[in-house]
């Protein structure tokens, strides 16, 4: 299963779904242990080692005579003593440096005696000075505890405790103990693909070549940005510039399951004015509006929450990173702050509070802020941190009920707000770690050797088919091959902006990958390992992760070539394309060859689509001895009538018209991609001939009959690649005297040549019936499409001075379906 | 340390959610718009269009739709009489909306679209757009019902790059079609655009209906019968 939902239809074929995949086999995968460095003061020693790991030394007093059993501080009666302390302080040193260490927790217990002012404190080693935190004072006992940030997680990571430092007014009637000090270390020693290298430091978890950031990135597209915000990169955004009152947000288009884990992390950028406003939220929620979902245009609700009089996103929770005190009284702190918040309630109504605020001191100091939200359904637990440091979190077994109207699916997203005072405010790099199963087959793509489970392992995708390179020699000490360098950058053979390796079809033309990839190809798919693959993809027997390129060893000889051309392998040549136009009963069409049909005949390459030639369906050839003349009185042209055994010239339309069986009932064309002698479609560089488009980087050229004294010829051509084109990426040329060039169908340089309107047939009905439709890039009202294998016509003006030939440059748009 | 929101700040917060919410909302989605869309040259408007769109459907309940012609409006490029946007229909049907323009000498005949020439300030003046729907073909429609629909104004913008005109069809007014009245010539009466959708015409035993859509003051002559000459 998949909690991204409403995936495009083209990110699976359509049989992908009804069928549930089998596993079969197993991977050892997440692997978590705790350890503790402890110190129970049980011994009046500074060595005490009480825990399964031990510290780097003993404790050191500063400022008297380190001594365990004499002095202001001293280990007496099973408890560490600080007595009359002022200025004498005590620390001891712990080897963190472990990278597989996910968390450390310091935490002990604590009993002040004395009076109020005299106050101790504990400090954290952060690399460059310690983080204090203060230990209640008074006669009071109690527990402490504190996760550790990621600066303070290091080889030499030291606690201390002191004085609080404007305290140095300590008697011998002040007195605190400390007890059972522990330092809980979770490691993390999960090594999915056995390479030696553990996950938390592998950069490729399956070794299939590309990085594990490249494959658990979110791209920037799954977001629908609104209101003020915009891109400023593909990976990131600005959700509100420095003006005053502005909004925006980016918001998910599909919604996540809370059914299931997931995690994102992301960076934030607050600005760099201390007294901007008004932050950032993170927001979970089942708004109706989706992710057009946005709160209202007051700065102090973020964009997400409620105010007093209009609603904010419904059905939501809010992580807010406030910038701004609005408020008083209400839980908005002075400083910089975080908390959840329940959207539907205004921002300024304690209510709305769902976990208590987070001091952050000042945020908009022109850093990037790391921020990690995870979801766990078995826990109940939805936590953050915000640069490493855990947040207040919420356990709610109900959050679904409470919050979400109960529903298990949610949009995500980030919003953000100015007031009066303003920021810049930006979010860049959004990742989830384990969101991504593009093939819904319940392995993350990071773990997942086949991460579209088309039978084509991602090691082979991702790389050109002439410059393969198989995993081999030896793994780097971050987990990749070494001969990968940083890792692959993952190829879109048909640039429609969905990678090879997570595309279901990675040439557009209506062939699953499945279909026209692997040699052992059994489509569709029904079983997949635990390693992700297809089962019949592995190499025999092998199901973990020590074969990542299955068995295809050599990317173009144990792939599927349908040509058996040494051009390209089949799921990514263009050949003719599959089911590339419907014709319904007894319909005229125009229909033309989606590649090159070499000596193929017409019943060969339609036979199998229609039937039997002369019953099942007839093609008729533009013919006949009166110059195609098309005028008010003379609306048509002579026509021949094909023999099966005539072949089709690629380039030309012809009219077709076919007995479907019935009104209402129609055929979908095929040709069939083994016929000897297909070839793929010639695709020139358009720039060689003087075409430079955005929007495409190769055509074919056909030639178009000459202007002659015949005014308003007739001429039938189509389209000559399985991909549908704008007629504006059309280009015609002339190549008249002292004119070349190729220009835009419209353009009104070529009105003296050819007329700027084509005409395709219009209705599905019955032959007589039929109307016809004007496509004109360069009118208002009729722009259009030329879909795969439809034909058109055109017609010539009149030119006396000109009989050079005229040539169509059709555009290769392999990013469109058809 | 922060300071805390000025009561103006709270002022101005509060009357943008509490009164000009929508039309802020409004002006926010534009901008959107505006940022996502593809760089270009300066764009300049240039008019607008409308389309109109028929169906008719026999007594055995089989229908037919004419939908991808009967565009008329103004552009900037246009003239009042035959310009290149005036799109020639070609070849009968059974069902289609046309432009008849006799009236154009040499260049006589049905065509597809009908533009003006855009004048700024002009927008009200009076104006006839003049439209037939064909049977042409075998199967006969005389007895059909008809329904006609006439789509809300799109915008449209150009920009020229190399010298070529390039139009950008931009966003909907839907008010502009509220100036016009639908006279249905054959049986002398009008209708306003908004209760057009629920009129049965019917084809009135005919192959060819004669509509006119005027902007402005309906005339006498809106009345007359289009004479093929």
């Amino acid at each position: 299963m998949n909690i991204f939902k409403n995936k495009s239809s083209k990110d699976f074929p359509k049989w992908f779904f009804p069928f549930v995949f089998f596993f079969s086999g197993s991977v050892a995968f997440a692997s978590t242990q705790t350890y503790v460095y402890a110190d129970n003061f049980d011994t009046v020693s500074y060595a005490n080692n009480d825990g399964n790991l031990s510290f780097a030394a003993g404790w050191v007093e500063n400022g008297e005579v380190t001594n365990q059993s004499a002095g202001k501080i001293r280990v007496t009666g099973g408890v560490l003593r600080f007595n009359n302390l002022d200025t004498v302080n005590i620390s001891r040193t712990l080897d963190l440096s472990d990278t597989t260490i996910t968390s450390v927790t310091l935490s002990f217990t604590y009993n002040s005696n004395g009076a109020t002012p005299e106050q101790l404190s504990v400090g954290l080693w952060n690399g460059t000075a310690y983080d204090y935190f203060l230990i209640p004072a008074g006669n009071t006992a109690g527990s402490f505890s504190q996760v550790l940030t990621t600066a303070q997680i290091s080889s030499v990571s030291q606690i201390q405790f002191r004085s609080d430092a404007a305290d140095t007014s300590w008697t011998n009637a002040d007195t605190v103990t400390i007890d059972n000090l522990k330092f809980t270390v979770i490691k993390d020693t999960t090594d999915a693909d056995g390479d030696g290298v553990f996950d938390r430091s592998d950069i490729d978890d399956d070794n299939d070549g590309i990085v594990d950031s490249e494959e658990s990135k979110i791209d920037l597209s799954v977001f629908r940005l609104y209101g003020d915000a915009s891109e400023i990169s593909s990976s990131e955004i600005e959700l509100t510039p420095a003006s005053a009152n502005q909004w925006g947000s980016a918001m998910s288009y599909n919604t996540v399951s809370l059914s299931k884990n997931f995690s994102i992390d992301a960076q934030i950028y607050l600005g760099t004015n201390d007294g901007g406003a008004d932050g950032i939220s993170f927001v979970l929620h089942n708004d109706s509006r989706g992710a057009l979902a946005i709160g209202n245009g007051e700065g102090s609700t973020l964009g997400a929450m409620a105010n007093a009089t209009t609603a904010g996103i419904e059905n939501g929770i809010s992580i807010e990173f406030d910038t701004y005190q609005s408020t008083t009284g209400s839980g908005d702190i002075a400083n910089d702050h975080t908390q959840m918040r329940d959207t539907d309630i205004a921002f300024n109504n304690t209510g709305g509070a769902i976990t208590t605020v987070t001091d952050l001191g000042n945020i908009e100091n022109g850093a990037w802020h790391t921020f990690h939200v995870e979801w766990n359904p078995i826990t109940h637990v939805l936590s953050y941190t915000i640069d490493g440091v855990a947040m207040p979190a919420l356990t709610d077994a109900s959050i679904v009920s409470n919050y979400f109207a109960g529903s298990n699916d949610v949009y995500f997203g980030f919003t953000a707000a100015t007031g009066g005072a303003v920021n810049v405010q930006r979010i860049r790099n959004v990742q989830s770690t384990e969101l991504k199963d593009t093939d819904s087959d319940g392995i993350y793509n990071s773990l997942d050797l086949d991460s579209d489970n088309d039978g084509i392992p991602d090691n082979v995708e991702a790389q050109t088919t002439a410059g393969y390179d198989t995993p081999s020699g030896t793994v780097g000490t971050n987990g990749l091959w070494n001969n990968y360098g940083t890792g692959l950058i993952p190829i879109d053979s048909d640039e429609d902006g969905v990678l090879d390796y997570l595309d279901s079809d990675s040439d557009n033309d209506g062939y699953t990958d499945c279909e026209e990839g692997n040699n052992a190809a059994i489509c569709p798919v029904t079983t997949v390992t635990a390693n992700g693959m297809v089962d019949w993809a592995n190499e025999s027997g092998i199901i973990d992760y020590s074969d990542t390129n299955g068995n295809v060893d050599a990317s173009s000889a144990d792939l599927f070539n349908e040509t058996g051309d040494t051009t390209e392998v089949g799921y990514r040549e263009i050949l003719c394309g599959k089911e590339m136009i419907t014709l319904t009963h007894y319909q005229w069409r125009l229909i033309s060859m989606s590649c090159r049909t070499g000596s193929n005949t017409v019943s060969d390459l339609l036979g199998d689509s229609l039937g039997v030639y002369g019953t099942d369906y007839e093609v008729w050839k533009q013919s006949g001895t009166d110059g195609y003349k098309v005028n008010a009185t003379h609306l048509n042209t002579n026509k021949a009538k094909l023999l099966a055994t005539d072949t089709m010239t690629q380039g030309n339309s012809y009219w077709i018209i076919i007995d479907a069986g019935g009104a209402g009932l129609s055929k979908k064309v095929t040709i069939p991609k083994t016929l000897s002698g297909l070839r793929p479609t010639d695709q020139s560089i358009s720039t060689s001939i003087g075409i430079s488009d955005p929007d495409f980087k190769k055509i074919v050229r056909f030639s178009v009959p000459t202007n002659d004294p015949v005014d308003e010829k007739k001429y039938m051509s189509g389209n000559p690649y399985p991909y549908r084109f704008e007629l504006s990426n059309l280009y015609f040329s002339p190549v008249a005297s002292g004119k070349s060039g190729y220009s835009q169908m419209g353009n009104i340089a070529n009105d003296a040549y050819i007329n700027k309107i084509v005409y395709k047939h219009d209705s599905v009905e019955t032959g007589p019936v039929t109307g016809y439709v004007a496509v004109d890039p360069s009118t208002p009202g009729f722009s259009g499409s030329i879909l795969p294998m439809e034909g058109f016509f055109i017609k010539m003006e009149i030119s006396t001075t000109d009989n050079d030939a005229n040539f169509f440059a059709f555009p290769l748009m392999n990013k469109n379906a058809n | 340390m922060k300071k805390m929101k000025t009561l103006q700040q709270l002022a101005l917060a509060t009357l943008l959610t509490s009164v000009f919410f929508g039309v802020a909302v409004e002006a926010k989605v534009q901008q959107n718009v505006t940022q996502k869309a593809k760089k270009a040259p300066k764009q300049f408007y240039a008019g607008w269009y409308m389309r109109i769109r028929a169906s008719a459907t026999t007594s055995t309940g089989r229908t037919f739709h004419h939908d991808t012609a009967g565009v008329f409006g103004e552009l900037v490029q246009s003239k009042y009489k035959n310009d290149r946007h005036d799109i020639p229909s070609y070849g009968a049907a059974t069902f289609q909306v046309v432009f008849p323009h006799y009236d154009w000498e040499a260049l006589s005949g049905d065509y597809w679209s009908d533009y003006r020439k855009y004048r700024a300030g002009k927008a009200d003046a009076r104006a006839v757009y003049t439209f037939q729907i064909r049977n042409q073909n075998t199967v006969d429609l005389s007895n059909a019902s008809l329904k006609l629909y006439v789509d809300e104004a799109q915008n449209v913008k150009y920009y020229k790059e190399n010298g070529q005109v390039q139009y950008v069809e931009t966003d909907t007014n839907p008010t502009l079609q509220e100036a016009f009245t639908l006279v249905d010539v054959d049986n002398q009466k009008t209708y306003a655009i908004d209760e057009i959708k629920d009129v049965d015409f019917a084809m009135d035993s005919l192959h060819t209906r004669t509509f006119r859509l005027v902007r402005g003051e309906v005339r006498k002559k809106d009345f007359d019968p289009v004479v093929k000459p």
